[in-house]
């Protein structure tokens, strides 16, 4: 690692276009969950907003702009008693975290290679704690929402959601320590690399099952559906946004899919080969800069991993009714924590078998540990699931 | 040259955070002022290139301890943050005697050591040789400290059951 | 530094513990996304928990019943469909039979049967979409509700064709019906029928199993077998509270007592909210069930009985109840021998069935309060008239 700083010019070029693709991948995610979730109801979604002065629809392509420019021109209101400050800086403070930890992943983007530098972007030592500490500020701003507005509703959003993300920080963290410990590593790169050189994580048995904890903690983690009860509208109007209008509530809409970008792209990285994929070869010696088909294949095949992530999310988001405070903590509590504890346990007798480098061990290792873990999420649903069930009724005649 | 820029803004920004947070009266200002100063801290850390040290500062102050300071505060009353009421500064003078004895104590080694001496040129800030740190040297330490957390965590939960307990009898249903 | 505290959530300080804790009183509504319309509920919340819970209705008056006093019998037919607007035909039936109790006029055979018709189509509608908002209330993002509302606009357009309106359908007279219905109605009618069973199979199959509808919806709002006959519920809700009681089998009124069908109950004594969402699926198939047998038997002839010009009943007293989808819906008429009613009076079934909110919410979540309203099924037209 060389000490030389980083040159201005080298930040901006690794910073700008990626604050641009994403936020136009996030005008273009708003049309399609739009679409998707349209689709999902049997209707169309938007269809109409395409080419200006033009009847030529794109199906709805257009529709992100046209809510843009509305949200910007939409009259600002803030509640007479809100706390001005406050209810200012919330929407900021929502985004900037998001858009910071886009930094950490792993994304080969082509024009990143010629940066010389002490830290590039992804290479970071500590990268995947720095996600971490600095997605667990998103707490902070939905609270400071919340409290801001003074409104009861706001104050309940803002309430349920400290006590959400706090709780599914911990399954998630601790699935993603099992990464770090079969890699031996905090590095994004070097997360990428290994799975690249062995297998991905996820078709692991302790892999698969910390990927769907980490999943599930992370749908918590953004307020997506079934676990949106932050701003669940059935109950509490919008939670913590309930008082935003106009370019503050865009804010805040846009800062919720950066995070959703940002934690599928974590579990990308850590779970599904980050930008590993056919074309790409993993060099072992450049820390996971990758030798490609073509430049941008890898960061290609990225967003393709998270997009699938994202479509996973949507799909919910129009299928499932939604939890309530006491079985969303119950959830995380008494299912997830100690599964993912479990895991980890599985996770290092695994590594340990698989040092020694013997096939028949390795594969006896990889049947235990599924059969453990299976056992183990079965046994605690059984545990948690109370007296739940179906029931039969009488008829009179 | 750019250090100095960086490191000076920083300062400010923690040095004007921790002002606001001791002066403030409204609780939920002061919490978030507190903030800004750990966030100013973290990248002064930053700058000294303990990038884990940095990361652990924002994970545990920001996340961790803000939030339970949060907590604490809408389990008061005055959950909305309001607080007229003057603060009465009757010691203000040993506070004032105690601040500086602190000061002076956590000044001294680098004023045993005067002139300050050349700043170490090879640094290799690794996360790898710190977690190798903790696992030998220091396991033990760090063991006892997770045992008396959990000890404290376990004690906490504890202590919150005995006072509800009564409650549900009392309760008329 | 100032902090306005006028606009700031008003706490009430409890000494409890010696830790201080508060209250926090919550308005939902009238403007609320999921009230069912312009209805209030003042809840008392200790942190998520309901500790007390007033309902306030009222918004939505509309003096229905003065008004039905000052104009002549007939008249009030097309304002009865405004009472609960997702049930116009049983609504428009109640109101009938009251008044055919006080002059006493025969019902064509074909009307009966169109009648009949028309009222289970009414229950399909209304229970289909009722099951939609209440996993609406639940948090499903409007999907189960959009799949409901498919199936309920096929039997729109048959209430159109018939009647000239999807909802407000007015079809209703005194004696009969207002016009028979257009060629091919039936047979577009026994068309839906025979395909709302699939429809049913595929929307069990989604929802009555799903492990976040059931663990949501069981033992929350348990309403007990005593309260629930002692507050005067009636309906699905009753049903589902362990009490086998339906006027359609009670009174069999019209031509009930031709058809062959059975009425879903609970025999134990819960009565929550999963209990009330699965009468009202089961219930949903004896509905189709005779529907096949009245679309099966319908024969021809006139559409409405000799009744007089002039609606104008001698001084008499009558009441008449039907099984409306939300529970008993009666009329109460008293005439003095003039053109219009002396007193006119509604026996609301979504009221009535609101009485019991409180008690079931008492000490839920207050997501629960809302998926407990949800599954009392009221609408705010009816509530407050």
């Amino acid at each position: 690692m060389s000490l030389e700083p980083l040159t201005l010019t080298d930040i901006l070029i690794a910073t700008v276009p990626l604050m641009l693709i994403f936020a136009t991948l996030f005008a273009f995610t708003t049309w399609l969950e739009r679409k998707a979730l349209a689709r999902i109801q049997n209707r169309i979604g938007p269809n109409k907003v395409g080419i200006p002065c033009t009847r030529i629809g794109l199906f709805g392509l257009g529709q992100p702009a046209a809510d843009g420019i509305k949200m910007i021109f939409k009259e600002d209101i803030v509640p007479r008693g809100a706390d001005r400050l406050f209810h200012l800086l919330a929407p900021i403070l929502a985004l900037i975290p998001a858009m910071l930890v886009l930094c950490f992943l792993p994304l080969n983007f082509p024009w990143i290679k010629n940066i010389q530098g002490l830290v590039k972007p992804f290479m970071l030592d500590g990268a995947v704690i720095f996600f971490f500490a600095i997605t667990g500020l998103n707490t902070l701003a939905v609270f400071m929402a919340g409290w801001a507005s003074r409104n009861k509703y706001s104050l309940l959003g803002g309430i349920r959601a400290v006590a959400q993300m706090v709780s599914y920080e911990i399954p998630l963290v601790l699935s993603a320590v099992i990464v770090v410990m079969m890699v031996g590593s905090l590095n994004a790169a070097e997360i990428v690399k290994e799975q690249a050189d062995e297998y991905w994580f996820i078709l692991s048995p302790w892999g698969f099952t910390a990927f769907v904890i980490f999943f599930i903690a992370a749908l918590a983690e953004t307020n997506r559906s079934p676990f949106d009860l932050p701003e669940a509208e059935s109950e509490i109007i919008a939670g913590y946004f309930t008082e935003y209008s106009g370019f503050k509530f865009a804010l805040f809409f846009l800062g919720e899919y950066i995070a959703m970008f940002a934690i599928s792209g974590l579990a990308v990285t850590l779970f599904l080969g980050g930008g590993d994929g056919p074309g790409v070869t993993m060099n072992p010696e450049d820390q996971g800069l990758a030798t490609e088909a073509f430049p941008g294949l890898s960061a290609v095949w990225f967003l393709a991993k998270i997009f699938a992530l994202i479509a996973v999310m949507i799909w919910l988001r129009g299928t499932l009714p939604r939890l309530r405070v006491d079985q969303l903590m119950g959830f995380a509590w008494k299912f997830m924590l100690p599964l993912s504890i479990l895991n980890i346990l599985v996770a290092g007798f695994a590594w340990h078998a698989e040092q020694l480098d013997n096939t028949i061990i390795t594969v006896i290792t990889w049947v235990i540990s599924f059969a453990v873990l299976y056992g183990a999420a079965s046994g605690l649903n059984q545990l948690n699931r109370g007296k739940v069930r179906p029931r039969e009724y009488k008829y009179a005649e | 040259m750019n250090e100095v820029v960086a490191f000076w803004i920083l300062s400010v920004i923690a040095v004007f955070g921790a002002l606001v947070a001791v002066r403030k009266r409204n609780l939920i200002h002061g919490v978030f002022a507190l903030l800004v100063f750990f966030a100013g801290l973290s990248g002064l850390f930053l700058l000294l290139l303990a990038e884990f040290i940095a990361a652990v500062q924002v994970l545990v102050y920001i996340g961790a301890v803000g939030i339970l300071l949060l907590f604490a505060i809408m389990l008061t009353e005055r959950v909305t943050g309001d607080d007229d009421r003057r603060v009465t500064s009757r010691g203000w003078f040993w506070g004032l005697v105690v601040t500086a004895a602190v000061f002076v104590v956590l000044l001294l080694p680098a004023i045993q050591q005067l002139p300050p001496p050349k700043a170490a040129q090879t640094i290799d800030p690794s996360v790898k040789e710190l977690g190798h740190k903790l696992m030998n040297p220091y396991v033990v330490t760090l063991e006892v400290l997770a045992l008396l957390l959990t000890a404290a965590l376990i004690g906490a939960v504890t202590a919150a059951q005995g006072v509800r307990m009564p409650k549900e009898e009392d309760s008329p249903e | 530094m100032s902090s306005p505290t006028a606009t700031a959530p008003n706490y009430e300080l409890i000494q409890q513990d010696g830790l201080e804790t508060s209250l926090l009183e919550v308005s939902m509504g009238p403007h609320h996304p999921s009230t069912h319309g312009v209805f209030r509920m003042d809840v008392k919340l200790d942190g998520e928990t309901v500790v007390d819970l007033q309902p306030v209705f009222g918004y939505l008056h509309r003096n229905h019943e003065k008004l039905a006093e000052n104009m002549s019998y007939l008249a009030s037919m097309p304002f009865t469909d405004r009472l609960d607007y997702f049930n116009s035909m049983t609504n428009n039936w109640a109101y009938a039979l009251a008044a055919e109790k006080l002059v006493e006029i025969e019902v064509p055979e074909r009307a009966e049967y169109l009648r009949v018709i028309m009222a289970e189509l009414t229950r399909l509608v209304n229970h289909i979409s009722l099951v939609g908002f209440f996993i609406n209330d639940l948090g499903a993002l409007g999907t189960p509700l959009l799949y409901a509302f498919r199936e309920r606009e096929k039997i729109m357009d048959l209430f159109e064709q018939a009647s000239g309106a999807r909802m407000m359908c007015n079809y209703f007279r005194f004696g009969g019906l207002r016009n028979d219905v257009p060629e091919g109605w039936l047979d577009r009618t026994r068309e839906v029928v025979d395909r709302f069973p699939d429809f049913l199979d595929e929307y069990e199959k989604l929802l009555c199993e799903n492990e976040i509808i059931l663990s949501r919806t069981q033992g929350v709002g348990c309403l007990s077998r005593d309260l629930a006959i002692s507050a005067g519920i009636t309906g699905p809700m009753l049903r589902a509270s362990g009490v086998n009681y339906d006027i359609r089998k009670v009174d069999q009124y019209g031509i009930y007592n031709r058809f062959k069908f059975r009425v879903p109950y609970t025999d134990d004594d819960v009565g929550d909210c999963y209990d009330r969402f699965m009468i009202r699926m089961l219930e949903m198939r004896e509905s189709i069930e005779i529907l096949k047998q009245a679309l099966r038997d319908i024969p021809g002839g006139d559409i409405i009985g000799k009744a007089p010009k002039i609606f104008k009943p001698k001084p008499a007293e009558a009441y008449a109840r039907v099984e409306g989808p939300k529970g008993e819906l009666g009329f109460y008429l008293i005439a003095d021998g003039t053109p219009k009613p002396y007193r006119y009076r509604v026996r609301p079934p979504s009221l009535i069935n609101l009485t019991v909110l409180r008690d079931m919410c008492l000490s839920q979540k207050i997501a629960d309060a809302v998926v407990i309203l949800g599954s009392i099924d009221i609408v705010l037209g009816e509530v407050d008239r």
